[in-house]
């Protein structure tokens, strides 16, 4: 060993603690002086301690599929101006979501939409007993920070506002709704951004 | 001349792609770039959920809360930090939220900022120098992906087995000489150095 350079096969070899005595010192030596084989004893330490471990499990095909189709082309704005409400998007119905997407942990279903740089989440949530059939929609204005927001749910069919409400600051709103076809319209009230004014055009209840 | 088993010099390895490329190609609409993302951090997800205590269903599902939520975010975490980083404190934090039995609606889990509010307690928080040592191994394991077999396997084997004898094992194993494993490895390993700086990991 001190007739030759140390080599990076060396260094590997002394790390793996296949070199003892005099052979070992003298690469311990020559990794002291010598900063690349320095560098090259770090990262073979660190993947050492990294490939303890094993490799990362694969994970099956279908949880990739799912978590791949979460994806969706950014929506092209649709506002034309401040008067015309921007259309919210659809971008996720937990009903036509894979079985493991869903939460198991509430009976209705939940509803994603966008538009600009708000999204609007909803909850439908089936009548409870004693509700006189009546379904409880709940939402969240995202993000929360400029979330405070008027929110209309109109009567598809009639056109007409059934029920009118301010959200909370966080954005949060809930309200008592029958089955049927509804469109919901939000003004974003503390928001400087565009647009401020969005419409869900199809919601359906029930 | 004897013939050469093929040699990791003359295989052709692709340049990984870095996040910041796939991200700003999410942003710009394309879905390619978006399945790239999930083939490169959903192992880890799952792996870091299991981790945590979670049966494996459920950390399938975890996988789905965390790309749902990485899709929410990522213009801001473009902007504002690592997106290895995001995903292990993200993944833990909703891992603890299905372990502690806290209920996850998925209108809550699509809510962006609810896991500053109302995340695990301080016993339960990130440790930075874990979340480095999943940051670590999820680099290495993609490292070795990249470089592929049987440069992969050799420098696994060879990291992995600390016993005596592991050159006759390996050996038979990957259908090498022994003489032939030493040297190998150097050169793997100097192909493996090169993949890592490239992903950002330095020594």
């Amino acid at each position: 060993m001190t007739n030759r350079s140390v080599t990076l096969e060396d260094v590997l070899a002394w790390i793996a603690g296949e070199r003892t005595g005099d052979e070992a010192s003298a690469i311990m030596r020559a990794v002291e002086r010598d900063p690349a084989l320095a560098a090259h004893a770090r990262l073979a330490r660190a993947v050492g301690e990294a490939t303890a471990a094993g490799p990362l499990p694969d994970v099956s095909p279908e949880v990739i599929r799912a978590a791949q189709s979460i994806f969706r082309a950014p929506a092209k704005p649709s506002i034309i101006d401040r008067a015309t409400a921007a259309i919210a998007e659809l971008l996720f119905d937990s009903r036509l979501a894979p079985a493991l997407v869903r939460d198991r942990t509430i009976s209705g279903y939940q509803l994603g939409y966008r538009a600009g740089a708000t999204d609007i989440d909803l909850e439908i949530q089936k009548p409870a007993a004693g509700s006189g059939g009546a379904h409880r929609l709940v939402g969240q204005i995202v993000p929360e920070t400029q979330a405070v927001a008027d929110v209309d749910l109109i009567d598809a069919s009639t056109g007409r506002v059934v029920h009118s409400l301010r959200t909370g600051s966080d954005g949060h709103f809930e309200v008592q709704c029958a089955p049927g076809r509804y469109r919901l319209r939000v003004e974003l009230l503390s928001t400087e951004r565009e647009p401020s004014l969005l419409e869900v055009q199809e919601l359906d209840v029930g | 001349m004897a013939k050469r088993s093929e040699l990791p010099s003359q295989r052709r390895m692709e340049r990984p792609i870095s996040d910041d490329s796939l991200i700003r190609r999410c942003l710009a609409g394309e879905a390619s770039a978006w399945n790239e993302l999930v083939e490169k951090y959903a192992r880890l997800v799952h792996a870091i959920g299991r981790n945590q205590g979670l049966p494996s269903t459920e950390a399938d599902d975890l996988v789905q809360v965390v790309f749902l939520k990485l899709w929410r975010r990522l213009s801001t975490i473009r902007e504002e930090s690592k997106l290895s980083s995001w995903l292990i404190t993200t993944t833990r934090r909703e891992a603890w939220r299905l372990r502690s039995g806290a209920r996850v609606a998925y209108s809550s889990s699509l809510r962006l900022e609810e896991g500053l509010e109302s995340g695990p307690p301080a016993t339960e928080a990130v440790d930075p120098a874990e979340s480095e040592r999943w940051e670590r191994r999820a680099l290495v394991d993609q490292a070795l992906r990249t470089l592929g077999d049987p440069c992969a396997s050799l420098l696994r084997a060879l990291f992995s087995d600390q016993t005596e004898g592991k050159y006759d094992e390996i050996a038979r194993s990957l259908g090498m000489k022994i003489g032939s494993i030493g040297p190998t490895r150097a050169r793997c390993f100097a192909k493996l150095e090169t993949i890592l700086r490239d992903l950002g990991l330095e020594a």
